[in-house]
């Protein structure tokens, strides 16, 4: 019996706690009919501040466990650019097109909740650079530049490795924005140790993704949003109110749509050119794989 | 040496000692990698089997995945006189100025001009995640696009198989070649800036692949003609009969379909990939996919329904997710 094999598209997620929403998340998705597969990775604690260190190069050991565990980086090389025979068997063993692979990042609410909150906790409102529904409260104001240079600290050793990645050929990451945070004042407390007002804490986590969206692009990555769906009035609904931090999964799987959605019109990048050099020199008869050739750029 | 073996027979004493009196308690001393191996937990980037710790490479090392400059790198120069061709004079043009002109059969041309549907629009109703491709949803109503009929891949089947097409590949390439896709395309005219291909561009095609357009017209200058721009940046237009096949390496080649002032062109989209030798011809037909995103893998996508590919029409409500 002849049966057509059917594999899933395999999306990495992997990050702070937000990435738990994905788990074990399949579904088929709408333009190829594909099933979409979550593979996650919960990496405690995990910030933006802390996910890549520029003065090393180092990013933190559980992502490059995850990423080697997976199959995606091996001796420090992205496996899906390799051009070394051992890649080629395993690909080879692996019977599947070898492509970029799509990874989505979760990190930045701690980042938020942490250092950044603290600036305003109850006593302290402000004025983002952007326009916004929520109302200015009647506090002393922290003026932008504290806040901006605040989520700065936090955002570029995050964006400096997401750089890096790029340059380690992963092109097709994506990051999550910071999920709209709870309505409820009584779980802030809990896990703040003190109150914020809902709009102050709220605006707080639009400017970190104003800013984070902004800087996503300026290595040619993809911030995913969906904030005008998650929330009513710019406060989280009700519906996606979950368990006080996490979206729920119908929320989580939005987010994983709009990557999805994002990805079938980015498919310029899939193409595997190393890849494609290996298959020019064989069927010319040429030695495919010279030592002396390396892909690094 | 007598200092270093006093220090060592201490040490040794040392730890029997405190072995014996953890044994007493119910204890033993061991030590920490071989704990992490006897209860399970070791960690195998850490441990390369010899004894030796390996520490986990935090970095990533650079890497590009990028377009070739031509593509067409590997194929020896050629020479016509050792290796007479009856297209030899067009594998010396591709080599020289990476385009060239190729007549083919005009009746035939015609024929199909007149019996192929352009029937679509630039959709891709073909997305797979193994093929770089067009967008989903249209980019432009002036091109209107067609899946080639079985006779037309069976005529351009036995076209590319013959051995002037063959010697031409094997020329310009330096193996033989393959159709990764043949789709049909319309340019309606039109006074309004092109987009899309009509746009000056660079295809970014893989190592191997080139381009081809058999005109189905013939193409004057206010059919749309292909342009192109020569390493010193000089325009180049290049006016057709129809049948006229053009085989360029769009990659090195910064080119475009110009935008039609007053004609319809009307033309079949070519793309050639290397093929082993041991392989036979074959023609695929994808739409408006350019090219597998890994030539050792690839899967045919299928054609979903027109209707199936529209966002607003199955719509994006929450509530129906679970």
């Amino acid at each position: 019996m002849d049966t057509e094999l059917e594999t899933v598209l395999p999306v990495y997620i992997v990050g702070d706690s937000h990435s738990l929403p994905y788990r074990n998340m399949v579904f088929r998705e709408r333009w190829t009919g594909a099933w979409v597969m979550a593979r996650t990775k919960y990496i405690p604690g995990a910030t933006a501040r802390e996910f890549y260190n520029p003065a090393t190069g180092e990013f933190h050991p559980d992502f490059i466990a995850f990423l080697e565990y997976e199959g995606l980086v091996r001796n420090g090389r992205a496996t899906h650019l390799s051009m070394d025979e051992v890649d080629f068997s395993i690909a080879k063993a692996v019977g599947q097109a070898v492509r970029p692979p799509l990874i989505m990042i979760t990190v930045g609410e701690i980042d938020v909740r942490g250092p950044i909150l603290q600036l305003l906790k109850d006593s302290h409102d402000f004025v983002p650079p952007f326009a916004t529904t929520l109302p200015l409260l009647d506090k002393p104001l922290v003026p932008w530049d504290i806040i901006d240079e605040a989520i700065e600290a936090r955002l570029g050793p995050f964006i400096a490795g997401l750089d890096q990645l790029v340059q380690a050929g992963f092109k097709r990451v994506y990051v999550q924005s910071v999920v709209p945070p709870t309505r409820q004042e009584a779980r802030i407390r809990e896990l703040q140790k003190y109150d914020c007002p809902v709009s102050v804490r709220t605006k707080l986590v639009q400017a970190f993704n104003w800013k984070l969206a902004q800087k996503v692009r300026s290595v040619n990555l993809f911030m995913i949003d969906r904030w005008s769906d998650l929330t009513e009035g710019d406060l989280l609904r009700p519906e996606f109110d979950f368990d006080g931090v996490h979206l729920p999964p119908k929320g989580a799987r939005l987010l994983l749509e709009t990557l999805i959605d994002h990805a079938i019109d980015s498919r310029g990048l899939v193409a595997n050119h190393p890849r494609y050099e290996l298959y020019y020199r064989m069927a010319c008869g040429l030695d495919p794989f010279q030592p002396a050739k390396s892909n690094a750029a | 040496m007598a200092v270093t073996s006093m220090i060592s027979t201490a040490k040794q004493r040392l730890k029997g000692g405190i072995n014996q009196a953890l044994s007493a308690l119910g204890y033993r001393l061991v030590r920490a990698d071989t704990a992490d191996r006897l209860t399970g937990h070791f960690n195998p980037a850490s441990w390369s089997g010899n004894g030796t710790a390996q520490p986990r490479r935090l970095t990533l090392l650079p890497a590009a995945n990028a377009a070739p400059a031509m593509c067409t790198a590997h194929a020896p120069k050629f020479d016509p006189q050792k290796t007479p061709s009856q297209l030899a004079d067009k594998i010396v043009a591709f080599q020289q100025n990476g385009v060239t002109v190729i007549s083919t059969n005009p009746e035939k041309a015609a024929h199909f001009r007149e019996t192929e549907s352009f029937d679509r629009d630039v959709s891709n109703r073909h997305s797979a995640w193994d093929w770089a491709g067009n967008s989903v949803a249209p980019y432009t109503q002036d091109l209107q696009t067609g899946m080639p009929s079985a006779a037309l891949v069976d005529y351009l089947h036995a076209l590319f198989s013959g051995g002037d097409f063959d010697s031409f590949f094997r020329g310009v390439l330096g193996c033989p070649a393959k159709v990764a896709n043949v789709r049909l395309v319309r340019s309606k005219p039109h006074l309004t800036e092109g987009v899309g291909p009509q746009e000056w561009h660079s295809d970014g095609c893989p190592a191997g692949v080139i381009r081809g357009v058999l005109y189905l017209c013939d193409v004057d200058e206010q059919t749309g003609p292909f342009q192109y721009r020569d390493a010193n940046h000089r325009e180049h237009t290049v006016l057709g009969k129809t049948g006229d096949l053009l085989v360029f390496d769009a990659t090195r080649l910064m080119h475009r379909g110009s935008p039609p002032s007053h004609k319809t062109r009307s033309a079949i989209d070519l793309v050639f990939m290397p093929r082993m030798p041991e392989e036979d011809m074959k023609i695929m037909v994808v739409g408006m996919n350019h090219w597998p995103a890994d030539p050792f893998f690839v899967k045919l996508p299928k054609e979903r329904a027109a209707d199936a590919c529209d966002p607003i029409s199955e719509g994006r409500g929450v509530a129906s997710l679970y």
